[in-house]
C-alpha cells in the first residue's frame, strides 16, 4: 500500500470511530455471525426461553399481578440501556442492566425478558440484530444473570455487606457476558494459526479495553442505585426478591 | 428519542403488508449471510438502502447515522479478524491475504444484513410486528409482554428525559462524581416510577375486565401481487448474482 492510501485509510477510520457511537454493551451486530452460528446460538438459548415461558405462565396463573412486574422489568431494562454511563475513558456507553436485573428479578425471568428487551433494542435502537439475537440472548439473558445470581448468593452466604455484594455480582456478570461474547465470536472466526484459542484471546484483548472499565463503571452505578433504593423503597425490593420463591404470596403494593 | 419508531409510522411503505416485508428481509438476510462472494452483499446493501431511502422515504442523513451506530463494533471486530497474531517464536502481527478475504467479506455481509434489519425496523411499526408474531404461533405471554412493555417504554422515556433535564439544569452532570450520583439517582427513581406506572397500568386494565389478552382491531392489509412479484424477482437476482460471480 502506498503512503497516501494508507493515510486516507487511517483518516477515514479515525473519522468513523469519532462519529459513530463507541462500543455498546457488546451486542453482536446484525450479520456479524455466519448463518450456521446464528442458528446454533438460537437453538442453544431456546430451551432456556421455553422453560422461562412455561415457568412464567405458571407463576402468572397463580398471581396475575406478576405480569405487571414483568412488564415493569422489561420496560425498565430497555430504558436503562438507552441511558449513557458516565465515562472514565472518554467514550460514551450504555449500562446493560444485567447486574440490576439479575439481582432484582432472577435468571429465570431474565431469559425471556432479555430476549424481549434485545428484540426492542435491535428494532428501536439499532443495537444488536435479529439473526444474532440467539447469541446475544445466550450471553446477556442467560449466562450474565446466572453468574450474577451465583455471585450474589455466594457473597450473601459469606456475609458480605450489600454494596460489596452488588458490586461483585454486577462486575462478574458483565465480565462473563463479555467473555461469552468473545468466545462466541472466536468460535465463529477461529484464527488461521492457533485456531479458536488465539482468536478468543484476540477478541478478549481488543474488547477488554472498553468492556472492563465499563464493567467497573456499571458496578459502581448499580451499588449507588441499590443504596438509593434500599434507603427509600426497601419494601418494594423485598417484594421483588420474594417473587421467584413464594408463588402464592399476594403482593401488597400499598407501600 | 426513538426516531426509528417515528420513522416506522411515517414512512411511505406503511401500507404494505407486514408479512411481505418480513419474508423479504428474512430471505434477503439468509442469502446475504450464506453468501460467499463480495458482490452479493454489496448489491444487497445498495438495493435495500435504495428501497429504504427512496421507496420508504427515510431521511438520508438519519439513515447514514443509523448505519454508523454499529460501526465501532464492526470495525473492532473486523480489525481483530484482519490482524493475525503469532505468539511463538516471537510475537508478530501480520495481515495475510486469507485474513483480508475473511475480514472484507464479513464486513460487507454485516453491512448488507444490517441494511435489511433497518429496512424492516424503519418501515414496520411494532404493532405490526406483534401481528406477525401472532401468526407465527409465538406464545401468547410473550406477545402480551411485548405489547405492554412497548406501551410503558414511552411513558418511562418521557419521565426519564424530564428528570435528566432538570438534573442537568442544576449542574447534575458537571463533574464525574456528580455524573455517577445523578445517574444512579435517576435510575433508582426511574425504577420506582416505573413500578408505580406499571401498577397503574395494571389497575386500569383490570378495571376494564382484563383477563390476560388485549384484543385490539388490527389494521387490515392486502397482499399485493405486484409486491410479491417484485420480492421474488429481487431475491432471484440476489441468488443468481451469488452463483454466477
Amino acid at each position: 500500500m502506498d503512503k497516501a492510501l494508507k493515510l486516507t485509510f487511517t483518516y477515514y477510520t479515525a473519522i468513523i470511530l469519532a462519529v459513530s457511537e463507541p462500543a455498546h454493551a457488546m451486542h453482536i451486530m446484525e450479520g456479524f455471525l455466519p448463518f450456521n452460528w446464528a442458528l446454533i446460538w438460537i437453538v442453544a438459548s431456546l430451551p432456556f426461553i421455553v422453560y422461562g415461558v412455561i415457568k412464567i405462565n405458571r407463576l402468572v396463573k397463580v398471581n396475575p399481578r406478576l405480569k405487571m412486574l414483568l412488564v415493569l422489568a422489561g420496560a425498565f431494562m430497555f430504558v436503562l440501556s438507552a441511558l449513557k454511563l458516565p465515562s472514565i475513558t472518554g467514550s460514551s456507553s450504555h449500562p446493560t442492566g444485567i447486574g440490576l436485573g439479575g439481582i432484582l428479578f432472577g435468571p429465570l425471568v431474565m431469559s425471556v425478558l432479555g430476549m424481549i428487551v434485545l428484540l426492542f433494542q435491535a428494532l428501536l435502537l439499532a443495537h444488536g440484530g435479529i439473526t444474532t439475537i440467539g447469541a446475544n440472548v445466550f450471553a446477556m439473558g442467560i449466562i450474565g444473570p446466572i453468574i450474577v445470581t451465583i455471585v450474589y448468593k455466594c457473597a450473601k452466604k459469606l456475609h458480605c455487606p450489600l454494596p460489596i455484594n452488588v458490586f461483585l455480582a454486577t462486575f462478574f456478570g458483565n465480565l462473563f457476558v463479555y467473555t461469552t461474547t468473545s468466545l462466541q465470536l472466536a468460535l465463529a472466526f477461529p484464527a488461521t494459526e492457533g485456531g479458536i484459542r488465539v482468536s478468543f484471546l484476540k477478541f478478549l484483548g481488543i474488547f477488554g479495553i472498553t468492556q472492563i472499565p465499563l464493567g467497573i463503571s456499571e458496578a459502581i452505578i448499580t451499588v449507588l442505585i441499590f443504596n438509593f433504593l434500599t434507603s427509600y423503597k426497601a419494601c418494594d425490593l423485598h417484594e421483588l426478591r420474594i417473587i421467584p420463591k413464594d408463588e402464592n404470596k399476594e403482593l401488597d403494593c400499598s407501600c | 428519542m426513538l426516531n426509528i419508531d417515528k420513522c416506522a409510522y411515517s414512512n411511505k411503505l406503511i401500507n404494505v403488508h407486514p408479512m411481505e416485508k418480513f419474508i423479504f428481509i428474512i430471505v434477503t438476510i439468509i442469502v446475504c449471510l450464506s453468501s460467499n462472494s463480495v458482490i452479493t452483499p454489496v448489491f444487497i446493501l445498495f438495493s435495500v438502502s435504495l428501497l429504504t431511502i427512496f421507496a420508504a422515504r427515510t431521511p438520508f442523513r438519519f439513515y447514514i447515522k443509523l448505519m454508523l451506530i454499529p460501526f465501532s463494533f464492526l470495525l473492532l471486530g473486523v480489525i481483530t479478524i484482519l490482524v493475525e497474531i503469532k505468539i511463538s517464536p516471537a510475537i508478530t502481527f501480520s495481515i495475510t491475504p486469507q485474513s483480508i478475504d475473511t475480514a472484507s467479506k464479513l464486513f460487507l455481509r454485516a453491512l448488507g444484513s444490517s441494511s435489511c434489519l433497518y429496512f424492516f425496523s424503519l418501515t414496520t411499526p411494532l404493532i405490526d410486528i406483534t401481528a406477525i408474531l401472532k401468526k407465527t404461533k409465538c406464545p401468547e405471554i410473550i406477545i402480551e409482554l411485548i405489547s405492554l412493555i412497548y406501551r410503558l417504554i414511552f411513558i418511562l422515556i418521557d419521565i426519564t428525559g424530564r428528570i435528566h433535564t432538570s438534573q442537568s439544569s442544576r449542574l447534575g452532570y458537571s463533574s464525574l462524581e456528580n455524573q455517577y450520583r445523578s445517574l444512579s439517582q435517576l435510575i433508582s427513581s426511574m425504577f420506582v416510577l416505573s413500578y408505580k406506572k406499571a401498577h397503574d397500568l395494571f389497575v386500569s386494565l383490570e378495571s376494564r375486565c382484563y383477563n390476560g389478552n388485549i384484543n385490539v382491531l388490527e389494521k387490515h392489509y392486502r397482499l399485493s401481487a405486484k409486491n410479491i412479484m417484485f420480492i421474488v424477482f429481487l431475491e432471484c437476482v440476489f441468488i443468481v448474482l451469488e452463483f454466477t460471480l
